[in-house]
């Protein structure tokens, strides 16, 4: 929309300009993901023989790479106030895809791109019935996730998908320096992700939506394609999950994209500081938030904690969390 | 007619910052349909709501019935035989008749809901009032007329010997006004205490016996409904001091039609609105509470549906049809309530100003925002407005009234619009901020933009205004130009022909 904008030179009252200081801006809320991150590390460097080592960092970092990367994706969507309980579910549709492909003979990059679009369009689905239909998100997600999770079981007849090319694994666990190319694709995503949100128009956009959609709809902001792109983006990160799990794994299955996966992001998320109510998060942060999750799994695992007990911990966690959120807005 | 069966004697009330009820008292008899007639703000509901006990007053004593009582919630209002028949339906559209209206005094039997007894007593409440639904039917599919008739048969449950009825006719048809009126003259055969609120002074001569007025929160007048004409309560809303008042300003150069509305319409809520805005004109959109004024703006905003009619916009030098949704593109608006729609209260002054121009601030550096060019603009445009703050980071929510709406007032600023649609700019806002916002209406006007202005504050809107469009039950009923008198335009609004 192009006007010819004449400036308003009627209002010019010249007056001393105000003293601009930076507000008070509370620092603690803004770093204590990465407060929390390092009291973690060094509690278990205590600990834990070992821990504190370059490799370790990096095989931490190798680990939480697929889980940090959907937890970006969640974070756009959290970010606009809605919640994409789906990403499981799409990931695994699409790495399911991605493998029968290859294990037909196809090209891997091709592969690696319908691993990427197919739930990028899923997401997009999503996308569309939450925007352009008023959808309530919390459903359609819950939908598209049995839908693509039971999709998953039945295509694959319960089986993983695995004898992939020997290209596809090595190329994606080749390491560069030091870092492995999942790592890599987490830092290059998190960091144009991250660059996105907190700079341009559009990260701009998505923090107006989830904080108040109807004064960001009166101000001319295009709600409808903010969501719409935020379940899409969501649906792409998957697609990146995939790819990388489908390396780390060597092959496919319906097991990828379990309910339980859910709970990993949205943990992930809201410890990092991402607000399940809208209008508050960075995907630095969710990224800090998944590596926690993911120390914290290792160290119940390591200690020969059941499975079970892990998701209990788990999810007491996340109840603190999202209570904090809570008593931090009412304040 | 001896005694009066209710009395309120020098009720006072204020708010923070406003005296709504400054000390009013008035009787009503058995039998007599009492109007409560005023302006808006003059002090109506906070009186019923005094009386529902939905308000306590500061000072003042009511009797019912020869008895000093004391109201102090709703529960006690029923209990001295008040009931109170709101304005806003409070409906629960997905139950039925029954639950509706018996949904805080079930009958029970052994603990749970006797359904069969409250259908009964649902039927026989109903058939009182002339009506004969399915208790079953869900509330949904009653039109609003019918809804009205459901919520005055829930006032009747208790057998209320005093009755208030808020604005009762702002939804309903001309048929469905007839037979709540035939319900009211009932209730009064039958010896009811009936107060009626309005401000559509042919329906207080309709049915009303008595008329009291109240304005800025004194009673100013009244008397038997008989011996009042039209022009005598027209006077007495707006007080006879303040008669012809003219405002002084300076005239303004006024050009081309940017926007022409036609034949724009609600179903039920506005209809066959078409107007046009010029180049540097202020036009005062006025009407009482409820005659469909906002309804127009947010109509044109894209923000309610609409059933029909055309916008046209100017556009590069020529008038082009514009869909609703796109109108946000070409005009800036100031809705009424700033907190919920205006502002992003958690957010910054700084993302709160910017949020409609973020495409000029990106500059060279698109899809990013220009940082630098973005504290600039919004520092210019705090300077201009003259907007407190401690600095650009401030959180909007921790600004006053005023403030807030400077910084709104900035966001249009620069996103710089042909076009200004303003919902009561200035309402909660200090006399000063009032002032303030006043000014920039004027110089906006005088820079060339084409403002459509809505206040229920008729001293406000003749203060800004070249031209009056007034709202009567969702129609414009009259187009009244600058020189027009505070009586000429409450008239208007009143619905007086």
């Amino acid at each position: 929309m192009t006007l010819g904008k004449p400036e308003v030179q009627t209002l010019t009252k010249n007056q001393e300009i105000p003293v601009v200081l930076p507000a008070r801006r509370s620092w603690l809320s803004r770093f204590a993901p990465l407060i929390l991150l390092v009291a973690v590390i060094a509690v278990l460097s205590l600990f834990i023989p070992y821990f504190f080592t370059l490799t370790n960092f990096v095989s931490v970092l190798l680990q939480t790479s697929a889980l940090a990367v959907m937890a970006i994706g969640e974070t756009a969507v959290l970010v606009t106030g809605g919640i994409d309980l789906s990403i499981p579910g799409m990931m695994a549709l699409g790495a399911i895809f991605g493998a029968m492909y290859m294990k037909a003979g196809g090209n891997p990059l091709i592969a690696i791109f319908i691993m990427l679009l197919v739930p990028s369009l899923l997401g997009a689905i999503n996308g569309l019935s939450v925007s352009r239909f008023n959808m309530i998100p919390f459903v359609v997600t819950l939908a598209m996730q049995a839908i693509t999770g039971g999709a998953a079981i039945w295509i694959t007849n319960q089986l993983s998908i695995s004898g992939l090319p020997q290209i596809f694994t090595k190329t994606m666990l080749a390491k560069i320096w030091i870092l492995p190319v999942p790592v890599v694709i987490l830092f290059v995503v998190g960091a144009i992700v991250q660059l996105f949100l907190t700079r341009s128009i559009f990260g701009r956009w998505l923090y107006a939506t989830g904080t108040n959609i109807r004064t960001s709809r009166i101000s001319g902001i295009p709600t409808e394609r903010v969501l719409f792109f935020a379940y899409t983006f969501s649906g792409l990160m998957a697609g990146f999950a995939g790819v990388i799990l489908t390396a780390r794994l060597a092959s496919a299955g319906a097991p990828m994209g379990k309910d339980s996966v859910v709970l990993d992001i949205i943990s992930s998320a809201a410890l990092g500081g991402v607000s399940i109510m809208g209008g508050v998060g960075t995907a630095l942060n969710a990224v800090i938030g998944a590596i926690i999750i993911t120390l914290i799994s290792n160290v119940m695992n390591m200690a020969n904690v059941s499975y079970y007990l892990t998701l209990v911990v788990e999810g007491a966690v996340l109840v603190v969390v999202v209570a904090l959120d809570a008593w931090r807005r009412r304040r | 007619m001896a005694e009066p069966f209710l009395k309120m004697v020098d009720i006072k009330k204020s708010f923070p910052g406003v005296q709504a009820l400054k000390g009013v008292s008035f009787e009503a008899y058995p039998g007599q349909v009492l109007g409560l007639v005023g302006a808006n703000g003059a002090g109506k509901s906070t009186l019923m709501n005094v009386l529902g006990g939905v308000v306590h007053p500061d000072e003042g004593q009511i009797v019912i019935d020869g008895q000093l009582v004391m109201i102090n919630s709703p529960l006690d209002a029923a209990r001295n035989g008040v009931a109170f028949v709101h304005q806003d339906l409070a409906m629960l559209p997905t139950m039925s008749i029954a639950d509706t209206m018996f949904i805080t005094s079930f009958p029970t039997k052994t603990g749970l809901i006797d359904y069969k007894e409250t259908k009964e007593r649902c039927v026989r409440a109903l058939r009182r009032l002339g009506f004969n639904f399915d208790p079953d039917t869900k509330i949904r599919n009653l039109s609003p007329g019918d809804q009205q008739m459901v919520e005055i048969a829930r006032a009747l449950l208790s057998n209320p010997r005093i009755i208030i009825f808020d604005e009762p006719t702002s939804s309903l048809t001309s048929r469905e006004k007839e037979r709540l009126f035939d319900v009211i003259d009932n209730l009064k055969k039958e010896g009811t205490v009936v107060i009626y609120i309005s401000h559509l002074l042919d329906e207080v001569f309709k049915i009303c016996d008595y008329a009291i007025v109240l304005r800025n929160g004194e009673t100013v007048g009244g008397g038997p409904v008989k011996g009042l004409t039209y022009d005598d309560i027209v006077r007495l809303m707006i007080g006879s001091k303040q008669i012809n008042q003219y405002y002084s300003r300076q005239s303004r150069q006024i050009g081309d039609t940017v926007m022409q509305v036609e034949g724009l319409r609600r179903k039920g809520i506005i209809e066959e609105i078409s107007f046009s805005l010029r180049k540097g004109e202020v036009v005062g959109l006025w009407g009482l509470l409820g005659s469909g004024r906002t309804e127009v703006a947010r109509a044109i905003m894209g923000l309610d549906p609409t059933d029909g009619g055309v916008i046209r916009i100017r556009i590069n030098g020529k008038m082009q049809p514009v869909r609703p949704s796109d109108a946000k593109n070409w005009i800036g608006m100031l809705t009424e309530n700033r907190r919920e729609e205006g502002l992003l209260l958690p957010m910054s002054v700084k993302y709160n100003m910017s949020l409609a121009n973020l495409y000029a601030l990106s500059g060279k550096r698109f899809p990013f925002i220009d940082r630098k060019l973005e504290n600039q603009q919004v520092k210019k445009y705090i300077n201009r407005l003259e907007i407190k703050i401690s600095g650009i980071e401030q959180k909007v929510s921790t600004l006053s009234g005023g403030n807030q709406q400077k910084v709104i007032v900035g966001r249009w600023l620069q996103k710089n619009p042909l076009i200004y649609l303003m919902d009561e700019p200035t309402r909660g806002l200090d006399v000063g901020a009032k002032a303030d916002i006043r000014n920039i209406i004027n110089e906006l006007a005088e820079s060339g933009a084409a403002l459509l202005v809505i206040s229920s504050e008729i001293e406000e809107i003749m203060s800004v205004s070249d031209r009056y469009l007034v709202m009567n039950r969702g129609h414009i009923v009259a187009e009244l130009p600058a020189e027009a008198t505070k009586e000429e335009l409450m008239a208007a609004a009143a619905g007086v022909r």
